[in-house]
């Protein structure tokens, strides 16, 4: 990775110095050359505008990605689906994706608030902290056009919001299970230790773009694909469905969001004196947080790196809808069928959680300060496709005796 | 088939010409990580040692970050923008 850091000979380029604050020239060009073309840049405005004249029935009769991005992908359910039930499958992981990919902008939306808070009264990120503002109101213009489309989508397709998920706050965001909504203060303690050293430590600030980076990049590997999608069917003079375009837009404008993580992350924190045990304990302690929201596969919707665990019962209404029109046994059955044995969705889940694995190692050699947990990506690296199993047949069991009490 | 020769990873492979470097390692992993694979993080900036005029012309979003990132070095780009036509050989900067 390039050093960045080409530290000016005598006296910083810009910006009013604090002790110990020594600006890399090179970083603050890149931090002007990413926030001039993000401004100049119209992409979250094409999603906006799509969102707003979003009409399900005008998109349904196309696939939104390919087709290995569907729930439920490669399972029993799947093999026996219709080819409508198979499109509207291929819209409801769009749905879920999405979903999941909320926790992070509103994480992002809070965190990067916070860093600024940090970098801010040090003089010279003026730039930096405005491109984190641009961002902020990005996360949330990609937060309102995923509900939209999603629950226009639930709402067609299902009658009614079952994959949707309440709007989480910053602390259940960050969590493992954020579906499942705040949990006790002790459990949350992590995370708000954590929230509170972003705030006034530049350092830990700076490596909240580790963290950040690390969620980009796993996206990046699907989204991608995603974003391939769209320009071959552009190049191929084919109908772009909605979702696809905003998926593609979402992706362009996410390059800004890595662009900012990986100066910040990589090169940034050089400008600021050594950090202390606190602070080295602190930042770690993130990185290891965000570790943990990445340690599992899921077989229902091939591409996320949470557990199946929320999905059962989830699907399970969902094979009740008229889409499947399946009765109480039926489902159960087919829940089993999907969540408890191998089939080909876990390892699509296990590609490219190993392609994320893979990037984001890379992501971290060059990274200081870190635990070897943290560097090897040890947590992050458990994910496997016979555990995956194991775990969600101690989660159906569980359901199952939900429905018999 | 082009030959492309991937010199930190002291690997070579051979595939069709006309595909970006992008998809090329994604099918062949390597040590270089692709970050924003759109050019605007310069996470992927190499040096193409042999075979420059085979890779498609520098884009106009490649341009702003070389000029900060490699100014005087011709022969840098950011591999996420560059489709192979020729053979080439090519290593990370830093």
């Amino acid at each position: 990775m390039l050093d960045t850091h080409e530290i000016a000979a005598k006296k910083p380029s810009t910006g009013t110095l604090s002790d110990g604050i020594v600006h890399g020239k090179k970083n603050l060009k890149l931090i002007e050359v990413n926030y001039k073309r993000n401004v100049s840049s119209n992409f979250t405005e094409r999603m906006v505008e799509l969102q707003n004249s979003f009409s399900y029935a005008d998109h349904s009769d196309h696939f939104w990605v390919q087709p290995e991005f569907s729930l439920l992908y490669g399972s029993p359910v799947y093999t026996a689906a219709s080819e409508a039930q198979k499109k509207a499958l291929n819209h409801l992981y769009w749905v879920c994706f999405y979903n999941y990919s909320i926790g992070g902008e509103v994480t992002t939306m809070v965190y990067n608030q916070l860093t600024c808070g940090a970098f801010y009264p040090l003089g010279g990120y003026e730039t930096l902290c405005r491109e984190l503002d641009v961002e902020t109101s990005q996360e949330r213009a990609h937060v309102e056009a995923f509900r939209t489309i999603g629950q226009q989508t639930e709402m067609a397709l299902l009658g009614d919001l079952i994959f949707d998920r309440p709007m989480p706050n910053y602390v259940e965001a960050a969590l493992i299970h954020p579906q499942k909504g705040a949990r006790s203060f002790i459990r949350n303690s992590p995370a708000q230790f954590y929230a509170v050293q972003v705030g006034v430590s530049p350092f830990v600030a700076s490596q909240y773009y580790t963290v950040r980076g690390l969620r980009n990049i796993q996206l990046k590997v699907k989204e991608y694909r995603h974003s391939q999608y769209c320009q071959e069917l552009e190049k191929a003079g084919a109908f772009v469905p909605a979702p696809t375009a905003v998926s593609h837009f979402h992706y362009l404008d996410e390059a800004f969001h890595t662009a900012t993580s990986q100066l910040i992350s990589h090169d940034l924190y050089k400008d600021f004196k050594k950090p202390s045990a606190m602070e080295i304990f602190a930042s770690n302690v993130g990185i290891f947080g965000v570790q943990r929201t990445m340690q599992t596969l899921s077989g229902a919707v091939p591409g996320i790196f949470t557990d199946d665990s929320n999905y059962i019962p989830l699907v399970y209404r969902m094979l009740q809808t008229p889409l499947f029109g399946m009765d109480r046994r039926e489902a159960l059955q087919a829940v089993r069928q999907c969540f408890c044995a191998e089939h080909e969705g876990f390892h699509v889940a296990a590609r490219y959680h190993e392609k994320a694995l893979s990037d984001n190692r890379k992501y971290m050699e060059e990274v200081d300060y870190l635990w070897p947990i943290n560097r090897e990506l040890r947590i992050m690296a458990k994910a496997h496709l016979s555990t995956a199993i194991k775990s969600n047949i101690q989660s159906f069991k569980r359901f199952e005796q939900t429905l018999s009490v | 088939m082009v030959t492309i020769q991937f010199e930190d990873d002291q690997k070579t492979v051979e595939v069709e010409a006309n595909q970006t470097l992008t998809d090329i390692c994604d099918e062949h992993p390597i040590s270089l990580l692709f970050g924003c694979r759109d050019g605007a993080c310069g996470t992927c900036l190499i040096e193409v040692t042999f075979g420059i005029e085979n890779i498609s012309p520098v884009t106009d979003i490649e341009r702003d970050m070389l000029d900060v990132m490699a100014e005087d070095n011709p022969l840098a780009r950011l591999a996420c923008q560059c489709t192979v036509l020729g053979d080439i050989s090519v290593r990370t900067l830093k």
